[in-house]
């Protein structure tokens, strides 16, 4: 300790009343000061936590609506064979694999993706739709 | 009365046979049935439509075939099937490969797995609805099967 205070006699008064101030003993935080900041930390985090949930909520209710609306509109919608997609392509007189093989070889505008040309095919092998047709 | 005891245990064991025997026939068996397609040209998409024409049949799997230009699984009605419930099948594949990947001659297109009842044999209808080339025009080929029971339960 002694050489330290040596060596301090050659900084500035101030700089050395300045680190003679921080140097104070820690304050104790007792276990009731702890529950308090604990309680504290809890009721802020609650008080933000509202505003969240609600908007949550709101999500929920928009993710809902589109559902309701999904489901509305698929109800609405005609048969599919009697839309564009389910119909004879190449022209056969009936409807059948190579329908979905000249969809599938369209370009341009009329190019259908996988997805539609797997739906197409699994059209065609229903038993259901089969058993309607025959 | 001795007689008539022997005549009674040799009718008791005759009806114990016949009961058996017929819980024999209605015990299931499975088989699985290799469907062909005879083209002489390449083949870019078939479809056809096989059922039982005795009805003691449920189709329990589908395998694709042997060509590559046809790697996945065939379209069929997957549902049917793992209900339990299809007695008659429609089976369709297509392909965009190149006109020199198509197979043609005789091709495995398809194996169905079946589960059989009753002791009469399987017969079997087998339809082939449409095979066409690359360009789509229809091909004169023909579809035939060849069946293999596999074993008894």
């Amino acid at each position: 300790m002694k050489p330290e205070k040596d060596r301090s006699d050659d900084l500035p008064q101030p700089l050395i009343e300045a680190l003679e101030s921080s140097d104070r003993p820690v304050s104790m935080i007792t276990a009731r000061v702890d529950r308090e900041v604990s309680a504290m930390a809890r009721r802020h985090f609650s008080l933000r936590r509202r505003p969240a949930r609600a908007q949550r909520l709101a999500w929920t209710a928009v993710a809902a609506a589109v559902v309701v609306a999904v489901f509305a509109v698929q109800l609405q919608s005609p048969d599919p064979e009697q839309t564009s997609l389910y119909t004879d392509v190449d022209g056969s007189g009936r409807i059948d694999i190579a329908d979905v093989l000249a969809l599938a070889r369209m370009q341009g505008t009329e190019e259908r993706s996988q997805a539609e040309l797997d739906a197409f095919a699994s059209w065609i092998v229903s038993l259901a739709r089969a058993g309607e047709t025959s | 009365m001795r007689n008539v005891i022997l005549s009674l245990i040799v009718l008791c064991c005759a009806c114990a046979w016949q009961t058996s025997a017929a819980q024999h026939d209605d015990r299931k068996r499975f088989a699985a049935v290799d469907i062909y397609l005879d083209s002489g040209e390449p083949v870019a998409a078939w479809q056809f439509e096989f059922s039982s024409r005795n009805g003691r049949m449920k189709i329990v799997g589908l395998e694709n075939g042997e060509s590559k230009a046809f790697g996945g699984t065939p379209y069929y009605d997957r549902e049917a099937v793992q209900r339990g419930t299809a007695d008659r099948i429609i089976v369709a594949d297509f392909t965009l490969a190149g006109a020199n990947e198509l197979p043609s001659g005789r091709i495995r297109i398809a194996t169905l797995h079946l589960m059989l009842t009753g002791a009469d044999a399987p017969q079997f209808d087998l339809e082939l609805v449409t095979a066409v080339t690359h360009e789509g025009r229809t091909i004169d080929a023909s579809i035939s099967l060849e069946s293999q029971i596999v074993r008894k339960r």
